[in-house]
C-alpha cells in the first residue's frame, strides 16, 4: 500500500513538472484548460545597433500580433531591459545573461534564440515563426 | 548583407558560418569606425605597399589571438555570462579613450616616458619589429572591443559552435580572417592608389608625412565620436 502511494505521488510529480510552470499546472488541472506564463524577454544596453532596434520592435510586434489575447490577460509578456541599469540584474543574473539576448522564458524553461532574432531582425514574419516555434518548445516541457 | 544572411541560414560547414559571421562583423555598420581607423593606421607606410600588407596580416593575427583566447577560457568553463557581459558591457566603452590616445601619440603631442615602456613606444615610430608590434597590439584591442550588434555575432552566434568540441577552436581564427579581409584589402588598396598619385607628383615623402597627420586626426574624431555616442547620447 506504502509503495502504490508512493508511486501515485511519485507520478504526479513528473506530471506537475511536465507543465512549464508547476502552479499553473495545477490551477489548469482544476479548471481543465492549460494556461502557462510566457514572458519573452529581449536584454539589450543602453547603446543599440539598428538592427538591435529592430530585433525589438519585430520580437515585441510578434509576440502581441501572435498572443494578443494572452497578452491582455497577462499570460504572456514582452520586455526589454536594459542590462546597463542595476534594476536588471537580480534578473538576468537568474536567467544567466551576459549580453544581448532574445529569450523566451516559461516556468524554468528558457529557449534563447539571440541568433535567430538578429538574423530576422527585418523580417517581421520569419520573426513572428521564430517566436512562435520556441513559444511552442518552451510549452512542451 | 542580406546576401551574407541568406549564406549564413544555408550554410551546413562551421568553417563557412565563422567566416561569413567575421565577413558580417568587418562590414557591420557599427565597428565601421573602428575598422576605418585601423584601415588607416595599417596603411600608415604608403610607400611600402608590400609592408601594408604585412601589417594588415600582423594586424589580422593579433585579432586572432585575442578571438581564440576568448575562445579558450570559455572553452575551459569561465562563466560565458560574466566574460560576455564584461566585454559586451565595456569592450566599446574603452575604444573612446583609447582612440584619442592613439590619436595623440601618433601626432606627436603625447610620448610616454615610463622606464622600460619608452623603448617600446620609440619603437613604434620607428622602422623594425615595433612597428609590427603596435599593429598587433592594435589588432588584439580593437578585436575586444565589441560592438553591439559584433557581440552578439562573436557571444551569441560563433561561441556556440566554436565551444561545443575542442575540434571547434579553430574557427575564431578564420573568424578572425574574416575580419581582418576587407582591412587588409582596403588599406593596401588605399596604399596603392595614394602612393600611385605620390608618385606622379614625386613627392611620396610629403604624401607619407601628412597621410599620418590626417590618420592621427582619424583617430581622434573617431575616438570623439565614440565619446559622444556613449557618454552623451544615451538611450
Amino acid at each position: 500500500m506504502k509503495q502504490i502511494l508512493l508511486f501515485s505521488f511519485a507520478v504526479l510529480l513528473m506530471l506537475g513538472n511536465g507543465s512549464c510552470n508547476a502552479q499553473e499546472g495545477k490551477k489548469a488541472e482544476a479548471n481543465s484548460t492549460v494556461s502557462a506564463k510566457v514572458q519573452v524577454y529581449y536584454f539589450h544596453f543602453t547603446r543599440r545597433c539598428a538592427t538591435c532596434l529592430s530585433v525589438e520592435e519585430n520580437a515585441k510586434k510578434a509576440v502581441e500580433t501572435l498572443y494578443a489575447d494572452k497578452v491582455k490577460k497577462g499570460e504572456y509578456s514582452f520586455q526589454g531591459i536594459n542590462l546597463d541599469d542595476d534594476s536588471s540584474k537580480p534578473l538576468a543574473d537568474k536567467l544567466g545573461i551576459g549580453g544581448q539576448t532574445l529569450i523566451v522564458v516559461c516556468g524554468n524553461k528558457k529557449i534563447d534564440i539571440t541568433d535567430k532574432g538578429f538574423m530576422n531582425a527585418h523580417d517581421p514574419e520569419k520573426m513572428m515563426e521564430e517566436i512562435k516555434k520556441a513559444v511552442d518548445l518552451a510549452l512542451k516541457g | 548583407m542580406e546576401f551574407l544572411r541568406d549564406i549564413l541560414e544555408n550554410s551546413h560547414y562551421s568553417f563557412a558560418t565563422a567566416f561569413i559571421l567575421g565577413l558580417m562583423t568587418a562590414i557591420s555598420p557599427c565597428p565601421l569606425a573602428t575598422n576605418i581607423s585601423a584601415i588607416g593606421f595599417i596603411s600608415r607606410d604608403i610607400d611600402n605597399r608590400r609592408r601594408v600588407f604585412t601589417n594588415g596580416l600582423v594586424y589580422t593575427l593579433g585579432r586572432a589571438v585575442s578571438y581564440s583566447a576568448l575562445a579558450l577560457i570559455l572553452f575551459l568553463g569561465a562563466s560565458q555570462m560574466q566574460v560576455s557581459r564584461l566585454f559586451q558591457g565595456w569592450g566599446e566603452k574603452i575604444l573612446a579613450p583609447l582612440l584619442i590616445l592613439i590619436g595623440l601619440f601618433m601626432l606627436g603631442v603625447l610620448k610616454f616616458r615610463f622606464p622600460g615602456f619608452s623603448r617600446l613606444t620609440d619603437k613604434i615610430d620607428k622602422e623594425g619589429k615595433g612597428r609590427y608590434w603596435s599593429t598587433f597590439l592594435m589588432g588584439m584591442v580593437f578585436a575586444m572591443a565589441f560592438c553591439p550588434y559584433s557581440g552578439v555575432l562573436f557571444f551569441a552566434m560563433l561561441m556556440p559552435i566554436t565551444i561545443a568540441s575542442a575540434g571547434g577552436l579553430y574557427l575564431p581564427f578564420v573568424f578572425a580572417l574574416a575580419t581582418g579581409l576587407p582591412v587588409i584589402l582596403f588599406a593596401w588598396l588605399i596604399a596603392y592608389a595614394i602612393g600611385n598619385v605620390a608618385r606622379i607628383y614625386n613627392s611620396i615623402k610629403t604624401f607619407e608625412f601628412w597621410f599620418r597627420r590626417a590618420m592621427a586626426i582619424l583617430f581622434i574624431i573617431t575616438g570623439i565620436y565614440y565619446f559622444i555616442i556613449l557618454f552623451l547620447l544615451k538611450g
